[in-house]
C-alpha cells in the first residue's frame, strides 16, 4: 500500500490539458522529491491530491482510501504555493486559527509545540515576539510558520510545494534538516517539489519526474545515483567488434553506442584492462576517458523528454540509448 | 461546523473585529450626538421621538444593520481570498460543507447581536448626553422589532455570505457586501423588473410577487420601527419568511458553488 497513489489521473482548464494519466506513487516513509519544469504540472498535482481542485479523470488513493472529489484526507498536511497566513494575527493566533477548525483537543499546547518543531519558539505565547503580527515576518519565517500549518493536526504524509523558494541557503538548511527530522523521528512521509535540485538531492529517496503533465519517470535515490556514476567512453576503430569484445570478457558492464559511434561503458570498468584488451585484438583506440554525468543534466534530460515508466520493475521503453544503460 | 465556528470566532476577536462590530453602532450614535450638540442643540430643545424608531431608520433606513450582520462572515471569506488562507484550513473531510455553514451560523449569530448592541447604545449614548427619548416601548415590543429585525439581518447577511464565496476575490466581495447592505442590487433587481413588466405586461402579477418577497420591503417594513409591528398578519408573516427564504436559497447554492471551487 502507496502512502500516496495516483491512477491516470488527469486535469484540463477549459480544454487545455495541465496533467494528463499521471501515475504517482509515494511509499510510506518516502521523501518524494517530485521534479518538474515551470508549467509541467506540480502544483495541479499536488492540488488534486489536496483536495483544493476537483481531477477530470482518474482517482486518487491516500493509504490506500480513495479520495472523493475536492475531499482532503485528514492524514495530510500541506503547504501549496503561499503559506495561506493571517497577516493580522500573529504565529500562535496562525495556528490557533487552523487547531481549533481541525477540533484539536488543545490547540494551545499543539501550536506552542510546533513553533518550537519549526524553530519560531520566539513568537510562543510569553516569549518576547509572541505578539508580532505576521505580516512582519521574513520570508524564511513565514515559510516555517507555514510549514507549522501543515503540520497541526499530526498528519502521516506531507505536501510541500516549493518549499525552498526564497529562502536564504542558511534557511533553506535548517528547512531540510525540519523535513528529514521529521521523516527519521514521526515518520512522516514527505512529497516535496522543488526547482532546486541539489536541495533535492540531499534529502529525498525517491523522485518523479514530471514532463508535460506526465509522468516521465519514477526512480529510487539509488538508481538516480547508479544512473549519473561516472563511466567510460570509448571511440576506437572497430567499434561492433570492441562492443562484441568487451561484452564477452567483461559481462558485469552495461554497454551501449551513442551516435557518433562512441561506446558508453557503465559499470566496475578498469580503464586500463579495457586498453590492454582492445590493443590486443588489433583494435585502434582513438579515445578512453572517463565522464562523469549530474544528477541535474539526468533530470534535465527527463524533464524535457517523455519516456513511460514503469515504476515497480524499473523497466522503461528507451527511445533514446544515450540515456539507458543496457541490461 | 462547530470547529470552524470557533476557529471564526477567535480569528475575529484576535483581529480585532469583534470589538469593531461592538464598537460600530457606538461611533454611529456617539458621532450623532457629537454633531447635535456641537451644532448648538440645546438639550432640552433637542430629544429624541422613539427609541426603536431611531434605532429602525438608522439601522435599516441607512442600511447599516443589514452591513454590519454581513461584514463579519464576508470578512472571514474575503481574507481567506486574498491570504489563500483556504488551501490551509479545508484539510479535513467535509472541509468545504463546514466551511459554508459556519459562515451562515455566524451570519445567524451576528443577526441577532447586532441590533441588540444597537439598541442599547442608542437608548445608553443618548441617555448620557442628556439627551431623553419621547417614547421608550415596551420591552415585548421591543423584543418583537428585534426578532423581525433580526431575521432581515439574516436574510441580507446570508445573502452577502453567498456572493463573497461566489466573488473570489475581497475587493469584489467587500463591493458586493456594501450593494447588498445599502439596497442597491435589489433596486437594480427592480428597475429589470419595471422594464420586463412595461415589456410584457402579462408578467405583471409575477413581478409584483417577486417584489414583494425581496429582501427591500421587508427591511423598509421594519424599517418603519414600532409602526411595523401593526403590519397585518400576512405583511408580518411575509417580513419573517422572506429572508429566512433568502438565507435558506443562499446557504444551499453557497454549499453547491463551494463544493468544487477550485482554490
Amino acid at each position: 500500500m502507496y502512502a500516496i497513489e495516483t491512477a491516470g489521473l488527469a486535469k484540463s482548464f477549459r480544454g487545455h490539458r495541465v496533467i494528463r494519466d499521471l501515475n504517482l506513487h509515494v511509499s510510506r516513509g518516502d521523501i518524494y522529491g517530485f521534479v518538474g519544469k515551470n508549467g509541467s504540472g506540480k502544483s495541479t498535482t499536488m492540488k488534486l491530491i489536496c483536495g483544493l481542485m476537483p481531477a477530470t479523470a482518474g482517482e486518487v488513493r491516500v493509504m490506500g482510501q480513495p479520495l472523493a472529489p475536492c475531499e482532503p484526507s485528514p492524514l495530510v498536511g500541506s503547504l501549496i504555493e503561499q503559506p495561506g497566513i493571517y497577516p493580522n494575527l500573529s504565529a500562535f493566533d496562525n495556528l490557533m486559527v487552523k487547531g481549533l477548525a481541525l477540533g484539536l483537543v488543545n490547540p494551545r499546547r499543539s501550536a506552542a509545540e510546533l513553533l518550537g518543531t519549526v524553530g519560531l519558539s520566539a513568537h510562543a505565547p510569553g516569549a518576547s515576539r509572541a505578539r508580532e503580527k505576521a505580516k512582519r515576518f521574513s520570508m524564511g519565517m513565514k515559510q516555517r510558520l507555514g510549514l507549522a500549518l501543515a503540520l497541526i493536526g499530526n498528519p502521516d504524509i506531507l505536501l510541500l510545494d516549493e518549499p525552498l523558494n526564497g529562502l536564504d541557503p542558511e534557511g533553506a538548511r535548517a528547512l531540510r534538516e525540519l523535513i528529514v527530522r521529521l521523516n527519521r523521528e514521526r515518520g512522516v512521509t514527505v512529497l516535496v517539489s522543488s526547482h532546486i535540485l541539489d536541495q533535492l538531492e540531499r534529502i529525498c529517496t525517491r523522485y518523479g519526474i514530471i514532463a508535460g503533465g506526465h509522468m516521465a519517470r519514477e526512480l529510487t535515490s539509488d538508481e538516480l545515483d547508479a544512473a549519473c556514476a561516472s563511466y567510460l567512453e570509448l571511440t576506437c576503430s572497430e567499434p561492433a567488434r570492441a562492443l562484441a569484445l568487451v561484452t564477452e570478457r567483461f559481462p558485469a558492464l552495461s554497454l551501449s553506442v551513442l551516435p557518433n559511434d562512441t561506446i558508453r561503458i557503465d559499470g566496475p570498468a578498469d580503464q586500463a584492462a579495457l586498453g590492454e584488451l582492445l590493443m590486443s585484438e588489433g583494435i585502434a583506440v582513438t579515445d578512453l576517458h572517463r565522464a562523469e554525468r549530474d544528477a541535474e543534466g539526468f533530470f534535465v534530460d527527463l524533464m524535457g523528454g517523455g519516456e513511460e515508466e514503469h515504476p515497480t520493475t524499473g523497466a522503461e521503453l528507451p527511445s533514446d540509448p544515450r540515456h539507458f544503460p543496457r541490461r | 461546523m462547530l470547529n470552524y465556528l470557533r476557529a471564526d470566532l477567535y480569528r475575529l476577536r484576535a483581529s480585532g473585529v469583534l470589538l469593531g462590530i461592538a464598537l460600530y453602532p457606538l461611533a454611529i450614535m456617539g458621532l450623532l450626538v457629537a454633531v447635535n450638540l456641537l451644532a448648538g442643540a440645546a438639550r432640552n430643545e433637542w430629544s429624541m421621538s422613539s427609541l426603536v424608531d431611531m434605532t429602525a431608520n438608522m439601522g435599516f433606513g441607512a442600511g447599516m444593520l443589514p452591513l454590519a450582520s454581513g461584514f463579519a462572515a464576508t470578512y472571514l471569506v474575503a481574507s481567506d481570498w486574498t491570504t489563500r488562507g483556504l488551501k490551509s484550513l479545508l484539510a479535513t473531510p467535509h472541509a468545504r460543507r463546514s466551511y459554508v455553514l459556519s459562515k451562515i451560523a455566524q451570519c445567524a449569530l451576528f443577526a441577532v447581536v447586532n441590533p441588540i448592541i444597537m439598541l442599547a447604545t442608542f437608548a445608553v449614548v443618548p441617555e448620557l448626553a442628556g439627551i431623553p427619548y419621547e417614547t421608550v416601548p415596551d420591552l415585548a415590543s421591543a423584543l418583537q422589532w428585534l426578532g423581525e429585525a433580526s431575521v432581515v439581518c439574516f436574510g441580507y447577511a446570508a445573502l452577502s455570505t453567498l456572493l463573497s464565496l461566489l466573488a473570489g476575490n475581497e475587493t469584489v466581495a467587500y463591493l458586493l457586501l456594501t450593494l447588498t447592505g445599502l439596497g442597491t442590487l435589489e433596486n437594480i433587481g427592480q428597475a429589470v423588473l419595471a422594464l420586463a413588466v412595461t415589456a410584457v405586461p402579462a408578467c405583471t402579477d409575477i413581478a409584483n410577487a417577486m417584489l414583494s418577497g425581496m429582501l427591500l420591503p421587508q427591511a423598509r417594513a421594519v424599517g418603519m420601527g414600532l409602526e411595523a409591528l401593526g403590519l397585518s398578519a400576512a405583511a408580518t408573516l411575509r417580513v419573517t419568511l422572506a429572508p429566512l427564504a433568502w438565507a435558506a436559497a443562499s446557504t444551499v447554492l453557497a454549499l453547491a458553488a463551494f463544493k468544487r471551487r477550485t482554490l
